[in-house]
């Protein structure tokens, strides 16, 4: 675990001695303030006044368990975990273990589960050494060959011809079965011949899971971060890249993003160091209207406390926005029950004069609908900018108000655009999982759904308002959404509202 | 101000020149195609119902950031004609047959890769309007948002994905996996099932390489969509109705079989680009052959860098990472540079 401590990181980059503290046996318990300013409580020391902080970077190392009694197989000298036989191979001399020339050592590798190719690369050198120099037969058993990585096809085809033996399983398992002396019986059907095999292994090497380190858990719940399904603390979201979390300011690298080969660990510490230099610049703020809170008006439900993705609202005696780690996705706004929160540009006022009805541009013609496009400028709004560099034509009465993420789409715009005679109302947004601010798209579908069961009780059919996904790159498919759409309004004819349902 | 020359405008090249940008160094930016983004800006959304995180979106935001950035100058249809290294670098540029000259205190190499051509192999391509590159089919799918066959503009009911066409393979002295295609083809293979409901693909693979964070949940999902089948093709044939026979041996069967597809989709590799080949011989770099299959990093001159694809197969996720180390390098050369 390392930190920024403040004097550093706003020191001069020619300074030679910056300042570099290191604490060893402390844990965190507790940070509050955000990017520039974080307190972060250290223990031990207890009850001391809480260290300052410009920005974090948690760069916890990760786990490593071998997988013996996921095979049946216990430890013992002679059936061991790969990161033992490393040790054993590194640390001369060798024979000092029982190893012995015209054994045979079995190597297990993804056969529990998908391995990965720097867990390949330490197997396939290590019998690439019992084999060529140790004169041993070795064997490696898996399931796919992680051959994705430099160097690694070459260093595979030099392990067969050093007569090192692969047998690769689609489905059908080996089965072990080991004896008092630490031998394994290995018997499977081969993949490639069909025909039953037996191996008696002198030396079993099993491969180890890897695994989030248990203390990225309450590194999670302290600084408030997204964590992935497996348990590092930055979610499964392009917009992470490369060492991005949830919050500004607070970076994870290495093992605690996920699971990198150790090859990859210094470019984790430069890419690490580049962006805290882009972010001690201030070049990774978002500009524009941030969230404001009305005091008068809160009633402290703490509603956008709990729902600000990028954890930017602090509690002070009331929710107090952090400026500038506020990335205006406007879900805050979007869900305050008081209606207490504003971003200037996004208020319904300022949605509403971007609603201005698009003339027809021939009166005589039929009927053809005025369309609100509602998009996320992130995925929709861009993907609309490549259609109009690519050419494509839209609705000829096709409006677009692009808003910073679709959280902020809230019941009032979708309102606001059929009173602004809209025959039908789009929602774009990016897809499930894509989403900067990771839930503004299910927010957006969460009220589409409810505002289509509201339009449907006072008599206005649900189908004019669509809730679609689109990526950036998607073009071809906006302008086939909005032709689509275009389409199935121009066949329901217009809408009409009567005054009960304006109200 | 410190001015660096990038090559390349692919995501690797992109990015670097964002990160150092942003620092306060002047960036110059060279693209020999007329327009930003590299391969990764004509790979298609892979999304089925949800994100893939196969990143292809990232580039459309970079090109966007890179346009509006001061400290970057782009320079499109554009490449190296000379460098000649005096105190800093003397660099010939050619942009539509205009030469211009330029000095800079850095040279990033971000030329990206080559797809392999696959014409030699016996799959048909350039013979059969239906056999088509991994390339070309996410093309397809980005220009007209669906997949139908070249050769009659038909929904195809069933597709082969065939792994390793010009990778991991030594009559080819390619002895290195691209990586990138496994998860690009079942991905693809997915993305196509969602939006056009009952195609059924098969993947003929050797070994099916780690993608994504959640690999091993979305590999065994996969493995309930897309037939696997542990082989690779001898050939592909045009049957008489317009379809393709392709033969392979069977593991399960333990027989050589034969099946009628759709459409072929040959996966294909990356190879070392001409560019990287030719710049590496203005700046006197030993690419000893192919870089690809090496397992230690190519020796660059001092003031020389490399990011991306141009170094080894990379992913978009890794190309960005690969830009941020080289960036980071850069600017520290640059900073030591200016204290002698």
């Amino acid at each position: 675990m390392q930190a920024t401590p403040e004097p550093a990181a706003s020191a001069d980059m020619d300074d030679p001695s910056p300042l570099f503290e290191v604490r060893t046996e402390t844990r965190i318990s507790h940070c509050s303030g955000s990017a520039g300013n974080f307190q972060v409580m250290l223990s031990p020391p207890h009850g001391i006044p809480p260290l300052t902080f410009a920005n974090i970077v948690i760069a916890e190392d990760g786990m490593q368990s071998p997988l013996f009694s996921l095979y049946g197989l216990s430890a013992c000298p002679t059936v061991l975990s790969l990161s033992e036989i490393q040790k054993v191979l590194s640390s001369p001399p060798a024979s000092e273990h029982t190893l012995t020339s015209g054994q045979t050592a079995v190597f297990m590798v993804g056969l529990a589960g998908e391995s990965y190719p720097h867990v390949l690369e330490a197997a396939m050198a290590s019998c690439l050494k019992l084999q060529a120099e140790m004169g041993l037969k070795t064997m490696i058993l898996t399931r796919n060959l992680k051959v994705g990585a430099p160097g690694l096809e070459a260093l595979y085809r030099k392990t067969r011809d050093a007569g090192v033996v692969y047998v690769k399983f689609s489905d059908a398992l080996p089965t072990f079965q080991q004896d008092a002396e630490g031998k394994v019986l290995i018997a499977f059907l081969d993949d490639i011949t069909q025909m039953p095999f037996t191996v008696i292994a002198d030396v079993t090497v099993v491969d180890e899971a890897v695994a989030p380190s248990p203390y990225l858990k309450d590194l999670s719940r302290i600084f408030c971060l997204d964590s992935d399904p497996a348990g590092y603390i930055q979610s499964d979201n392009v917009h992470r890249l490369s060492v991005f979390t949830n919050r500004k300011g607070i970076l994870a690298a290495g093992a605690s993003r996920g699971v990198l080969p150790p090859s990859a660990w210094q470019a984790e510490v430069q890419e690490t160091v580049i962006t805290l230099l882009s972010l001690i610049k201030g070049e990774l703020t978002s500009r524009g209207n941030k969230a404001e809170i009305d005091a008068g008006a809160c009633v402290r439900c703490l509603t956008c406390f709990r729902l600000c993705p990028y954890h930017a609202i602090t509690l002070n005696t009331r929710p107090v926005v952090m400026t500038d780690a506020c990335e205006r996705c406007g879900m805050c706004a979007a869900e305050c029950p008081a209606k207490a929160i504003r971003i200037d540009d996004l208020r319904i006022q300022a949605i509403s004069e971007r609603l201005q009805p698009i003339p027809c541009r021939d009166n005589n013609a039929s009927f053809t609908p005025f369309l609100v496009a509602f998009c996320c400028s992130r995925s929709a709004g861009r993907a609309k900018e490549l259609a109009t560099l690519s050419g494509l034509s839209f609705p000829e009465r096709l409006s677009i108000v692009e808003v910073p993420c679709s959280g902020s789409i809230s019941a009032e715009y979708l309102l606001a655009a059929f009173r602004h005679q809209a025959d039908g109302v789009l929602v774009l947004t990016c897809h499930e999982g894509n989403c900067h601010s990771e839930r503004g798209n299910i927010l957006a579908r969460r009220r589409t759904a409810h505002l289509k069961n509201m339009l449907k009780q006072i008599g206005i059919d649900p189908d004019r308002l669509l809730l679609k996904t689109l990526a950036s790159n998607m073009a071809a498919e906006f302008a086939g959404t909005a032709a689509q759409f275009e389409k199935q309004i121009a066949e329901a004819g217009p809408l009409r509202i009567n005054k009960l349902q304006r109200q | 101000m410190k001015q660096i020359l990038v090559v390349g405008g692919g995501i690797s090249g992109l990015s670097a020149a964002l990160d150092l940008a942003r620092l306060g160094v002047a960036v110059v930016l060279v693209e020999n195609s007329a327009s930003l983004g590299g391969h990764a800006a004509q790979l298609s959304c892979k999304a089925a119902e949800r994100c893939v995180a196969c990143g292809a979106c990232m580039v459309t935001e970079k090109i966007r950031q890179a346009a509006g950035e001061a400290n970057i100058r782009i320079l499109l249809n554009a490449g190296v004609d000379k460098i000649e290294r005096g105190k800093c670098f003397e660099v010939t540029l050619k942009q539509d047959q205009q030469i211009q000259r330029i000095e800079v205190d850095a040279v990033l190499m971000a030329s990206g890769f080559a797809p392999f051509d696959p014409t030699n192999k016996p799959y048909g391509y350039g013979r059969f309007e239906n056999v088509m590159t991994s390339l070309e089919l996410d093309r397809m799918l980005r220009r007209i948002g669906a997949v139908n066959r070249p050769s009659d503009a038909k929904l195809p009911r069933n597709m082969a994905f065939i792994q390793c066409v010009g990778s991991r393979d030594s009559t080819l002295g390619h002895l290195w996996c691209s990586k990138i295609c496994c998860g690009a083809a079942l991905r693809m293979a997915r993305c196509i099932q969602n939006r056009q409901p009952g195609m059924e693909a098969t993947f003929f693979y050797i070994d099916v390489q780690n993608f994504g964070k959640n690999f091993q949940t979305y590999y065994a999902d996969t493995r309930q969509q897309v037939r696997m089948i542990r082989s690779i093709p001898a050939d592909v044939l045009k049957t008489a109705d317009d379809r393709l026979k392709l033969s392979y041996f069977d593991p399960d069967t333990q027989a050589y079989q034969e099946a009628v597809f759709d459409m072929v989709i040959l996966s294909i590799g990356l190879t070392p680009s001409e560019s990287t080949r030719n710049l590496a011989a203005m700046l006197n770099i030993d690419m000893d052959g192919l870089a690809y299959a090496r397992k230690t990093p190519i020796l660059l001159p001092n003031g020389v860098f490399a990011a991306g694809a141009a170094i080894e197969p990379m992913s978009i996720a890794e190309s960005v990472l690969s830009a941020g180390k080289a960036a980071c390098d850069i600017f520290h050369y640059l900073e030591t540079a200016s204290r002698i």
